[in-house]
């Protein structure tokens, strides 16, 4: 049983290449993947500038402030970029009709949203892995290093998190009737789950806790044996979601 | 004649209200098929459990002889849909979202590009063929929309209110290309313009408030009305007179003058037309014309769905 249809992947490739969809995204993480080394390296005197008769007394940063930045900025402005773009992937086709015209023709709705999952999946990959590399070159640039201790499981960490929200938004999106309900409750799913980020015992259980678990990285005050956690979490998680989308779009009346 | 589309007892029901109320009806091979009524009669929700969009709370569907489930695509290579606003991806253009249609099919790829090129022809694109969707006007997206619902070369096409939302020369377009469908496809054609059905269609079931009300030939619908009219033309007005004195007999359901012409509304016509000659030939009166009005489906649409049919 052939369970990917190609054109339908084609299909969703080129409509992200075709509509300004890619080039936002492609926008919003180029800037942040600039920006936020930049601001790492120059917050003292960012901060200076901004109130010139308090005397801060900041240590001089470091290639590790550069990165927490962009953490900072890709786990707040790009995930929440990326989720409100990727939970109109089925809704908006619902309300706009074009849902019928596909899934009249040959095509199962398993097919149909994983074709969405992959390429999803597929553009925050190259979306994330892309930025990185920006941000690497630049930090290096910057500080003359760009590696710290723990830098691979940090980025593998945000990168399970964005498959997280990929399969968090493919699933709002199939119970959401329009694309403005699924944002919502993709934008409500987000922020309770920042919420759960404020112990880092439950952050370790939380597929979207990278940024308390790589901020705990960065200080060196977790260990990596505890890194199976979040990953086993997070896999389970992108599993959960993408069944139950699964589960209710195939009983969904169209 | 085989059957393309058999619905038995089929029943939809949405928050205790039936949508769909016991529906029978049986489409013939080959046909053009009127699937007429009122909005909000439940031509929309029949045509979703056709296709398999909406699951039925009751009843069957029967596709060339395959039973439909709602989920189930098995069927789906001898149908094409078109809805009644249908959503296209405006970023494509007509031969890319043809291409795209005939590539979720198992259709060879040399096949769906000819396939395209051939009905970018039919419904008259093949100018527009690079052209975004975006910028195509309603009738063109309607065309567009015929296009990709016959891109599998299916058996059967549903097309939910296909003109209902165009304007005179969108209509004159679409329903061209669909009567130009007679013979190839069996064509399910659900709208509540009677005209439109009145042109091509060659068999018609009425529907209202979910239930069937009438099924049958165009023909022998029409022959349905028991009261039909006759219109006289005089040469002399004065000589309307000696007509109107067939008003108080007891065949004679309506009578309306203008000037020299009159409209006589009977339960037996051919009663009417004996009468009338008598008068004639008696009173030595001359007239222009005579002949019984052909009755128009809007007339037997409203008898039908007033509950008089």
């Amino acid at each position: 049983m052939v369970m990917v249809k190609t054109e339908l992947i084609k299909k969703e490739i080129n409509e992200y290449i075709k509509t300004p969809k890619g080039i936002i995204l492609l926008a919003v993480f180029v800037f942040f993947a600039l920006s936020s080394p930049l601001m790492g390296r120059y917050m003292n005197e960012i901060i200076a500038t901004v109130a010139p008769d308090i005397v801060f007394d900041f240590p001089e940063p470091s290639l590790v402030d550069g990165w927490g930045q962009v953490f900072k900025n890709f786990s707040s402005i790009c995930i929440i970029v990326f989720l409100i773009l990727m939970t109109g992937t089925v809704s908006q086709e619902k309300s706009k009709g074009s849902i019928l015209l596909v899934l009249t023709k040959k095509v199962s709705r398993f097919e149909f949203i994983l074709s969405k999952f992959l390429v999803g999946s597929l553009a925050f990959t190259i979306l994330f892995i892309g930025s990185s590399f920006i941000s690497a070159w630049y930090i290096n640039s910057l500080f003359g290093s760009y590696i710290y201790d723990g830098l691979f499981m940090s980025l593998l960490l945000f990168w399970l998190m964005g498959i997280f929200f990929t399969a968090l938004a493919v699933f709002v999106s199939v119970i959401g009737k329009t694309p403005t309900t699924s944002a919502l409750m993709g934008f409500a799913g987000y922020g309770i789950l920042q919420i759960l980020n404020i112990s880092i015992d439950l952050s370790l259980f939380n597929p979207s806790g990278a940024p308390a678990i790589v901020n705990e990285i960065m200080k060196g005050t977790i260990q990596m044996s505890e890194m199976w956690k979040p990953i086993v979490v997070s896999i389970l998680a992108v599993g959960f979601f993408f069944s139950a989308a699964q589960y209710f779009f195939k009983r969904q009346e169209i | 004649m085989k059957t393309a589309v058999k619905i038995s007892n089929l029943v939809k029901e949405y928050n205790g209200v039936l949508a769909v109320d016991h529906l029978d009806l049986s489409v013939p091979e080959g046909s053009i098929y009127g699937f007429l009524g009122p909005n909000g009669a439940g031509k929309t929700t029949t045509l979703k459990m056709i296709i398999g969009m909406t699951d039925p709370t009751d009843g069957e569907i029967e596709i060339m002889g395959k039973k439909v489930e709602f989920g189930n695509n098995d069927y789906r290579d001898v149908i094409g849909f078109l809805p009644d606003v249908p959503g296209f991806y405006d970023w494509m253009t007509a031969r890319e979202f043809l291409l795209f249609s005939g590539g979720l099919y198992d259709i060879p790829k040399e096949e769906v590009k000819s396939r395209t090129d051939e009905l970018l022809k039919l419904v008259n694109l093949n100018k527009s063929r690079n052209k975004k969707i975006g910028k195509f006007s309603r009738g063109m997206k309607q065309r567009l929309g015929i296009a990709q619902a016959l891109i599998n070369n299916p058996k059967i096409i549903l097309l939910d209110e296909p003109v209902s939302a165009l304007d005179p020369i969108g209509r004159k377009e679409v329903m061209d290309v669909i009567g130009s469908l007679a013979g190839k496809v069996t064509v399910f054609f659900s709208t509540h313009i009677l005209e439109d059905v009145e042109r091509i269609c060659d068999r018609v079931i009425i529907i209202n408030e979910g239930k069937k009300i009438l099924e049958d030939s165009l023909e022998n619908i029409k022959k349905i009305p028991d009261v039909r009219s006759l219109e006289i033309e005089l040469e002399n007005e004065k000589d309307i007179q000696y007509l109107l004195a067939i008003e108080p007999h007891s065949i004679v359901y309506n009578i309306k003058q203008d000037k020299n012409k009159i409209v006589i509304s009977s339960h037996d016509i051919n009663q009417v037309r004996t009468i009338v000659n008598k008068i004639v030939y008696e009173n030595d009166i001359m007239f222009k014309k005579m002949f019984i009005q052909s009755v128009s489906l809007e007339e037997i649409f409203i008898k039908a769905v007033n509950g008089n049919g």
